[in-house]
């Protein structure tokens, strides 16, 4: 009996995982230049009936599930004047540190934009599940994610002060708002920034993914609100 | 009723939209619903939900090749079979991950070598089973809260479990690992020899480590946006999944294959057999062998009791209240299939759970009792059902 986890059938723990040898990767940089294209996704929203709001992104390579439970009411005694956020992020693919991480992350972003002073004592949960395929770093998929929990957000009826969004360009995620003229969250995987130019063009090259990113939220949204009003 | 018409006060009837009364009364909602000959669902009572299902598409190994040994590559990617199954408003995704095992255990066939006559005899009950193997699945259903499994979780984990193993799907056989051996050769390139050929089987023969090994499966099944009972559509997800898994093939390496370490430990000499690191290999799979005839799928039924006093048709006619009623000729059980939503859920304590194969052999079989009266009638009609349902769900999942 495992004796880690009794509530869970998870096999004998003498059990290793497979291993494959590693595989030489056949030129990085053209791998980069693949991905930093932003490729148009398939949104779709209302997809499940036991949360608030859900949103579903997905392209080929990715599929991002994010489900709002809220504005629903805390367990904690204590009085708070503003909505309490919280975000799970669950991926087999990434350890869970780093989604944690991206969680709090995340957590901060959804609070400068979110109006927290319209749901006193309440909290709002945000479930996101990647069902991907590792191409890229965890900042490659904030810009789906983000999308995906701002649809979600939508869907569940909470009150947003804008559509942010958020680009990705040379390791840098950057979430904007407020037609790109604020930054609301810096995330970088890895690398050095080596001087103030080239962040100031990685800067340049988000704010322009963030309005496509808007566009396609704000189309969707439009389109589904026509349907609504025909149906 | 008369008593209170009597007193000062007086009572206006309150009507609830249909969705709240739903919950405030979701008894009273059902049989209503059922008067009318429908459910709250508008399914009718013997309808079960549409059943979308997809295999493959998280494995990444979809450029499949009919020729089923050789398959193309699934690219080092850790999931080795999936299922996407949508079933009304319910999702489910099936991921099948793998691990490898030594096998220290003996299996029978090595068992009949040893003397020990009454030990084969006491294992020999058990033997049948243990020819058999099972996934160790883990169910998760999203429903928006943190922390430890939910009873439902375990449960449904555990009956699937104990499901496969006792359906005889997966023999231990299909699930033993035939390690391969990489050679390099004196110009440094590097070959993977299998046991595929004649020839092959020779050399690795030769080579071949003494130590043996099997595959362990593991199910990561996802629920979302639950609205009834998931054990049947965990099932099915699991079904379609596990005839979707690509096996990568293993290899280790020659200079592996009869490694000894002279250890010297607090003055003595020992030798350690070096752990052996098998390797899969990205580009070679073999398709899990399922033992074909025993592929099933589950239904789920509920039985109720009409109530009388909730038919409309009766409460128009009968507003009479000391018009006489024929309780027993009243009572009626209706079968519904496919229990979903709320009402239904909470309402319906009498239940069966069928697993049947497309050709008419049953997997397995539960009733609960719960109150209502399951007559043979009832338990036949369960039975026709659920052979229909398990062979459409079965051509769905060829068609993938």
């Amino acid at each position: 009996m495992n004796v880690q986890d009794r509530r869970r059938i998870l096999g004998p723990i003498e059990a290793r995982p497979l291993a494959f040898p590693e595989v030489k990767s056949n030129s990085k940089e053209e791998t980069a230049v693949v991905l930093s294209e932003f490729q148009a996704p398939s949104i779709q929203t209302t997809l499940l009936k036991n949360c608030n709001g859900s949103c579903i992104i997905e392209n080929d390579k990715t599929s991002i599930l994010s489900s709002i439970y809220g504005p629903r009411s805390t367990r904690s005694n204590l009085f708070e004047a503003r909505c309490l956020i919280n975000v799970t992020i669950k991926s087999t693919i990434f350890p869970t540190s780093e989604l944690k991480e991206l969680g709090s992350f995340l957590i901060n972003v959804l609070e400068s934009f979110v109006c927290l002073e319209l749901y006193p004592k309440a909290g709002i949960d945000v479930f996101v599940n990647l069902n991907i395929e590792k191409v890229c770093d965890l900042s490659w998929y904030i810009p789906y994610i983000m999308m995906s929990i701002v649809l979600g957000l939508v869907d569940a009826g909470i009150e947003i002060s804008d559509l942010p969004g958020c680009g990705f360009n040379d390791n840098n995620a950057i979430c904007f708002t407020k037609n790109g003229s604020e930054v609301i969250g810096i995330w970088r995987d890895k690398g050095d920034i080596e001087n103030e130019s080239s962040f100031g063009d990685s800067l340049d090259a988000c704010k322009e993914q963030y309005l496509q990113i808007k566009g396609l939220m704000a189309n969707y949204l439009l389109s589904k609100l026509d349907n609504d009003k025909t149906k | 009723m008369a008593d209170i018409k009597e007193s000062t006060v007086e009572v206006h009837p309150v009507s609830f939209p249909t969705d709240i009364l739903a919950r405030i009364s979701p008894d009273l909602s059902l049989q209503r619903h059922l008067s009318l000959g429908f459910r709250p669902s508008s399914r009718g009572f013997e309808e079960f939900r549409d059943v979308i299902i997809n295999t493959g598409d998280l494995t990444h190994n979809t450029q499949s090749d009919d020729s089923a040994v050789k398959t193309p590559s699934n690219d080092g990617k850790q999931v080795l079979g999936s299922c996407v199954l949508k079933q009304g408003d319910v999702f489910v995704i099936t991921q099948i991950t793998g691990g490898i095992i030594e096998d220290i255990t003996l299996s029978t066939n090595d068992m009949e070598m040893e003397e020990d006559t009454e030990l084969l005899e006491i294992t020999e009950e058990h033997s049948d089973i243990t020819k058999y193997s099972s996934v160790y699945p883990v169910v998760e259903i999203n429903r928006g809260r943190m922390g430890a499994c939910t009873d439902e979780e375990m449960t449904t984990s555990q009956r699937l479990y104990d499901s496969l193993l006792h359906s005889h799907i997966l023999t231990q056989n299909a699930l033993r690992v035939e390690p391969g051996v990489r050679i390099t050769n004196e110009d440094d390139s590097v070959n993977i020899i299998y046991p595929d050929s004649e020839k092959n089987k020779e050399i690795t023969s030769l080579l071949k480590p003494k130590k043996k090994w099997s595959y362990v499966l593991y199910a990561k099944i996802e629920v979302f946006g639950r609205t009834g009972p998931v054990y049947d559509m965990c099932w099915n997800s699991l079904m379609a999944a596990l005839q979707s898994v690509k096996l990568p093939r293993t290899f280790i390496d020659e200079r592996a294959t009869d490694l000894k370490m002279t250890v010297r430990a607090r003055g003595r000499n020992a030798v350690v057999m070096e752990t052996y690191n098998l390797l899969c290999d990205p580009n070679e799979s073999t398709n899990l062998q399922l033992r074909e005839n025993c592929i099933s799928y589950a239904s789920s039924y509920g039985a109720i009791n009409l109530d009388p006093e909730a038919d409309i048709a009766n409460l128009e006619e009968t507003d009479d209240v000391d018009a006489p009623m024929d309780e027993e000729l009243e009572t009626k059980t209706v079968l519904l299939a496919d229990i979903d939503g709320e009402a239904e859920e909470t309402c319906i304590k009498s239940t069966i759970s069928i697993t049947a194969c497309p050709n008419g052999r049953f997997k397995q079989f539960s009733v609960v009792g719960g109150g209502a009266k399951i007559t043979k009638e009832l338990l036949m009609r369960s039975i026709t059902l659920s052979k229909q349902r398990s062979s459409d769900i079965s051509l769905k999942v060829q068609k993938v």
